[in-house]
């Protein structure tokens, strides 16, 4: 059997902020329909590498998807930054109504259940932080990207969000996108990856399948509580 | 780029801080026009009378901290509320960011203005006469303009700045420089009087909020008796249209520059 070809192919990334190296000649080859958690420490680089390749940092290397480069706006990338803060005044409507121009009539691959987010009349500074992450989340996966970069998403959603979103995560993936989901907390996303990516100090330590990630982070978990 | 475009505008509109300024300025404007019904029945707006001229100072200074102060905000917060990495990822360019973003701050200080204005003309209908509605009508355009440029100025410092606090400050002290600062010391002192005219010129241009309020004062008095040196320089060089046209043509180019610049800044930095 043929391994498929590489669609994301990333040569040499690397970002510093000063004398600070945020991220190291980083290299990554992934193939189509793949559902990568990238994880690792805080600070390791995780946020680095998606903003790297959302084209949102400066930064040095290269990175192509179907062996074009990646550029912003594009068409093909979807970013859902850390930490994100929709702006309070704007209603569940103004944002979903902007993001759904900017993917300029592409139907959406998957859509989101419709209580996935609040009503459309609620303005984001009435919503919770979880509330207000479910917008994101659904602004971010509208349209038909083939590169999903989706930074801590499941921060602040409840059991059924976090469901409902790793979900549509995988029917992303099975439509043929890639799909990084960068998190500290691993569990939830390596449950449902394909791939794990581990960021060491801002190189690429590992990369290899989400099970055996997820089983030696079991393993971890239960050693320290033994010692 | 347009829906973008309008949504910064409904949240700009929507905001507590627009319809405040907005308020503000309302009052201020009509307040002043009030106190000064006396001065317009005698010389209505074909001189430079205090109702007159406290009008003109009040658009100078109001809408222009109102337009400045958002315009530095609106854009450093969407950078660092992650929201303007966001919209880049989806195809918004450095030039969207920076162009809608100036659009809605200015269209919000539009709105102080007009609100003033507005009101300012309510209260001296009837008692200034109609032959001057033309230059009224100028004054408010020549405002619009002075918005404009500071709105520009505004989104420059936020693409400057790294955080809101430093945009906010920045904002502040750009503000008093240009509303204060230029004509009490270099325009107020006339030291670049000595240095010729290429100085005059320069000083002249080197504010837009300067230009602004010479360019109303023009439209009020032609003659520009009540002007300063530079003023007087450029009604005898220029005469007074061509002055007037040269000073507003200082102030788009302030409009032009700075967003010009914010573009660059922008597209040269992370979001």
């Amino acid at each position: 059997m043929t391994r498929p070809a590489s669609r994301l192919v990333v040569r040499g990334l690397g970002k510093r902020y000063g004398d600070h190296v945020a991220l190291e000649g980083l290299d990554l080859d992934l193939p189509g329909s793949t559902l990568l958690a990238v994880v690792g420490a805080n600070g390791a680089g995780k946020s680095t590498l998606l903003g790297s390749l959302a084209g949102v940092l400066r930064h040095e290397g290269t990175a192509s998807l179907d062996g074009r480069p990646l550029r912003p706006g594009d068409g093909r990338t979807t970013y859902l930054p850390q930490r994100l803060r929709l702006p309070a005044a704007a209603t569940v409507a103004d944002v979903l109504g902007l993001l759904r121009a900017l993917v300029d009539g592409t139907p959406d691959r998957v859509s989101p259940p419709d209580d996935f987010v609040p009503e459309g009349s609620r303005r984001i500074g009435e919503l919770s932080g979880g509330q207000a992450q479910r917008v994101a989340l659904a602004g971010a996966l509208m349209g038909a990207p083939d590169l999903v970069l989706l930074d801590e998403p499941l921060a602040n959603l409840d059991d059924e969000a976090r469901a409902i979103a790793t979900g549509l995560f995988r029917a992303h993936r099975d439509a043929g996108a890639i799909v990084l989901v960068a998190s500290p907390a691993a569990h939830d996303v390596l449950a449902a990856a394909d791939l794990a990516a581990r960021i060491d100090n801002s190189r690429l330590a590992a990369l290899g399948p989400a099970t055996a990630f997820l089983a030696s982070l079991g393993h971890t978990i239960r050693s320290e509580g033994a010692a | 780029m347009m829906a973008l475009a309008a949504f910064q505008a409904r949240i700009l509109f929507r905001g507590r801080a627009t319809i405040a300024a907005a308020a503000v300025f309302a009052v201020a404007a009509g307040l002043a026009t009030l106190l000064g019904l006396g001065s317009f029945r005698q010389v209505g707006l074909g001189a430079v009378g205090p109702a007159a001229a406290a009008i003109v100072n009040l658009a100078i200074l109001l809408p222009t901290a109102q337009a400045i102060l958002l315009g530095a905000l609106a854009l450093t917060g969407d950078r660092e509320n992650g929201f303007a990495a966001m919209l880049r990822a989806r195809g918004i360019g450095s030039g969207g960011l920076v162009l809608t973003t100036w659009w809605s701050v200015t269209a919000a200080a539009w709105l102080s203005l007009g609100a003033g204005f507005g009101l300012a003309a309510l209260v001296i209908a009837g008692t200034v006469p109609l032959e001057d509605l033309p230059t009224f009508a100028a004054l408010f355009g020549v405002m619009l303009v002075v918005a404009a440029a500071a709105a520009a100025i505004g989104v420059l410092v936020g693409a400057l700045a790294a955080t809101r606090l430093q945009a906010a400050l920045g904002a502040i002290a750009v503000w008093f420089t240009l509303a204060i600062g230029v004509d009490l010391v270099v325009l107020g002192l006339g030291a670049f009087v000595h240095f010729g005219e290429a100085a005059i010129l320069g000083a002249a241009a080197i504010d837009p909020l300067t230009s602004g309020r010479l360019a109303a004062l023009l439209l009020l008095d032609a003659e520009g008796g009540v002007l300063g040196p530079t003023g007087q320089y450029l009604v005898s060089r220029l005469g007074s249209p061509g002055a007037v046209l040269a000073l507003i043509c200082v102030v788009a180019a302030w409009v032009a520059g700075p967003i010009g610049a914010a573009i660059r800044i922008t597209d040269r930095r992370d979001s």
